[in-house]
C-alpha cells in the first residue's frame, strides 16, 4: 500500500476521522501508533519485528543514556546503542554486499533476507535522536509510545522525511483542534503530491524505465534524453511523495520538515544537496559532516576536503550496497568540494566576460542540473557497467551525430529516419518537465497555489484530480514510490 | 549586541555586531553555513583561549549557546 494508492488515502481518511473524534493525548497515541503498526504489517508482514526493535534499542539506549553522567560508561553504552540500532541496517543492507566484497558466500537464510520497507529511513531517524541525545541537545523521551510513535509514524515510516526528535516528539501532546484551514492546507500538499507521482513521474518514468533496461541497444541522444527524464521523474516521484507525507502529518496537526525546495534552480551542488532531499542531507551534515569538520578543523582545507568526500560517500552509500552507490556519493563529493573552491574563479570569469546575473543563474541553474543528472545515472542502473554504456555515448561524436541526423530528417527528410524512440515517442514529455520547471521557478518568486485565487484554485484542483482520477483507472498496479527500495 | 563573541560573530559571519544576537543561529542567519561554522569555532577558540569538545561544537547552534559553553570554561565576560 503505497502513499500514492486510492487504499492508503481511505485508510488514512478513517485515521483522521478517529484522531478528531477521540479526545487529545494519550487516546490519540494508541490511536495513531496502531494505525502506524497496522500499516506497516500490511506492508511488510513479519518484518514489522525490525522496525519494532529499532524503536525499543532507541527507547532503552536513550534512557540508559539520560542516567549516566559523562564518562567513560557512557560513551562504551553510546557505541553499544549505537551498534545495536545500526544492525538490522547492515545485517538486511549491506551483509550481501559485504560479503560479495569479501568473496564469502552466505547462508541462505541470511541470502535470501529481503530489505524492510523504510529501514533507512527510519534507522537514521532513530540513530538521530540517540546521538541528540548522547550530545545532551535532547532529553530522552520517557513515554514508550511516544517514542514508538516517532520511529513508525505511518505517513513518514517508509521514505521520510527523517525527523528529529526534537522537532516531532514535543508535537506528539496531540491536543490540536480540528482546524478547517489547517486541514485545507494538509489536503493541497496531498493534492500537489498525488499530481507529481501519479501524472508526472509515472509517465516520465515509462521513457527512461526502456532506455536503462536496455542501454545497449539505445542511441547516444536516446540515452542522453532519457538521463533527462529520470531525472524530472525521481524529483516528481520523490517529491510528490514528500507531499503527500507532510500533508498527511499537517493534517493530524503534526509538521513535518520539507524535503525538496526547488532543486533544479539550484546554482552549484552545495546548494543543490541544501535542497534536495533535505531531511538526509542535513541529517548527514549535522551527525557526520560537522563531528568531522569540527575534528579537523585546524586541518584547513584538507580538514574541508575530507570531511566533505567521506560525508558524501557515506550518504552515497546511504542509499544503497553497491559500488555504484559508492561512486555515486563520492563524485558528488568531488562536485561539491570543486564547486566551492572554483567559484570565486567562476564569478570572476562571468564579470570579465560581462555576463548579465539573470544569464549566470540560468547558465550555473543548467551545468548543475546536467552534473546531477549524470551522477544520477549511477543511481539507476541496474549495473555498473551499464553506466559506463551511457558516459561512453553521451560524450561521443555520435551524440552530436543522432543531432544532426535527427534534424536533416524532420526538417528536410535528409536521408533516414535515426531510431530515437525515446526523442520520437515521448515528446508530449517535455511539456511536463517545462510545467516542472515553471511550476518551481514561480514557486522560488513566491507565487504558490496557495496564495493564488479561490477560482485559480479550483481549476487547479478539478483538472488535476481528473487527471489523477483518469490515471488511477487506466492503470492496474501503480508503480511503487521510486524511494521505497531504500 | 556588543562584547567579544558579538565581535567574533560579526567578523567572522561579516553582519553588523548589532544584528548579532542570543538568537542569531544558521537557520535566520545564511552566512552561517557549514564552512563558516569552523571558521567560527577556531575564532572562538583563538578568542577565548579554550578547546571545544566535538559535542560541544556540534551542539553551539544558537549564539546562546556558544555563550552558555564558554560560560562552563570559565569565561565571564562572553
Amino acid at each position: 500500500m503505497s502513499l500514492s494508492d486510492p487504499a492508503f488515502l481511505g485508510f488514512f481518511a478513517v485515521v483522521f476521522v478517529l484522531f478528531y473524534l477521540l479526545p487529545g493525548g494519550t487516546s490519540r497515541l494508541v490511536l495513531l501508533l496502531s494505525a502506524s503498526l497496522g500499516f506497516y504489517v500490511k506492508l511488510v508482514g513479519g518484518y514489522t519485528a525490525v522496525l519494532l526493535y529499532v524503536a525499543a534499542v532507541a527507547y532503552v539506549g536513550g534512557s540508559a543514556l539520560q542516567r549516566m553522567a559523562a564518562g567513560r560508561s557512557r560513551g562504551v553504552t553510546f557505541i553499544a546503542a549505537l551498534l545495536a540500532i545500526l544492525a538490522p541496517l547492515v545485517v538486511f543492507k549491506y551483509l550481501g554486499f559485504l560479503a560479495d566484497a569479501a568473496h564469502i558466500e552466505l547462508p541462505g537464510s541470511l541470502a535470501d533476507l529481503a530489505l524492510p520497507v523504510g529501514l533507512s529511513f527510519f534507522t537514521f531517524a532513530a540513530t538521530g535522536y540517540l546521538i541528540d541525545v548522547n550530545l545532551g541537545l535532547l532529553e530522552a523521551e520517557r513515554n514508550p509510545l511516544r517514542l514508538g510513535l516517532f520511529v513508525t509514524f505511518f505517513p513518514l515510516v517508509t521514505a521520510g522525511p527523517i525527523e528529529r526528535g526534537g522537532r516531532l516528539l514535543p508535537q506528539f501532546d496531540l491536543n490540536p483542534r480540528m482546524s478547517a484551514d489547517r486541514a485545507f492546507d494538509g489536503l493541497r500538499l496531498i493534492f500537489i503530491g498525488l499530481v507529481l507521482k501519479v501524472l508526472f513521474a509515472d509517465t516520465l518514468a515509462v521513457p527512461s524505465a526502456e532506455v536503462f533496461g536496455d542501454p545497449e541497444s539505445a542511441l547516444p541522444l536516446d540515452k542522453l534524453v532519457a538521463m533527462i527524464f529520470f531525472a524530472f521523474d525521481l524529483y516528481a516521484d520523490f517529491a510528490g511523495y514528500s507531499l503527500i507525507a507532510i500533508g498527511c502529518a499537517k493534517m493530524l496537526g503534526i509538521d513535518v520538515q520539507p524535503n525538496f525546495r526547488q532543486p533544479f534552480l539550484s546554482q552549484g551542488i552545495p546548494e543543490f544537496w541544501r535542497t534536495w532531499h533535505m531531511s538526509l542531507s542535513f541529517w548527514v551534515r549535522d551527525y557526520l559532516f560537522m563531528p568531522l569538520r569540527a575534528k579537523w578543523r585546524r586541518s584547513g582545507h584538507r580538514g574541508m576536503i575530507a570531511a566533505t568526500l567521506i560525508s558524501f560517500t557515506i550518504l552515497g552509500i546511504w542509499h544503497g550496497a553497491g559500488w555504484q552507490f559508492v561512486i555515486y556519493g563520492f563524485a558528488f563529493g568531488v562536485l561539491a568540494v570543486s564547486s566551492l573552491y572554483t567559484l570565486k574563479y567562476r564569478d570572476a570569469a562571468y564579470a570579465r566576460l560581462g555576463v548579465p546575473q539573470a544569464v549566470v543563474r540560468v547558465i550555473r541553474a543548467v551545468i548543475t542540473f546536467f552534473l546531477f543528472a549524470l551522477v544520477l545515472v549511477l543511481f539507476r542502473v541496474n549495473y555498473l557497467g551499464d553506466a559506463w554504456l551511457f558516459y561512453r555515448d553521451i560524450f561521443s561524436l555520435d551524440l552530436l551525430r543522432n543531432i544532426w541526423d535527427g534534424v536533416g530528417y524532420a526538417l528536410f527528410r535528409l536521408g533516414d529516419a535515426p531510431e530515437l524512440p525515446i526523442v520520437t515517442g515521448y515528446w508530449a514529455d517535455w511539456f511536463l518537465i517545462g510545467a516542472i520547471v515553471v511550476g518551481d521557478i514561480l514557486a522560488r518568486n513566491g507565487v504558490t497555489l496557495a496564495k493564488c485565487g479561490r477560482s485559480m484554485h479550483a481549476v487547479a484542483y478539478n483538472l488535476g484530480f481528473a487527471a489523477v482520477l483518469y490515471l488511477w483507472m487506466s492503470s492496474s498496479v501503480a508503480p511503487p514510490f521510486l524511494y521505497y527500495k531504500f | 549586541m556588543s562584547g567579544r563573541v558579538a565581535k567574533v560573530f560579526s567578523e567572522v559571519l561579516g553582519v553588523d555586531a548589532v544584528r548579532i544576537t542570543d538568537d542569531t543561529s544558521p537557520d535566520n542567519t545564511p552566512q552561517w553555513d557549514s564552512m563558516a561554522a569552523m571558521n567560527l569555532v577556531v575564532a572562538i577558540e583563538d578568542e577565548f583561549d579554550v578547546r571545544l569538545s566535538t559535542a560541544e561544537i556540534v551542539s553551539m547552534r544558537t549564539v546562546a549557546v556558544v555563550k552558555k559553553v564558554l560560560a562552563t570554561k570559565g569565561v565571564v565576560d562572553a
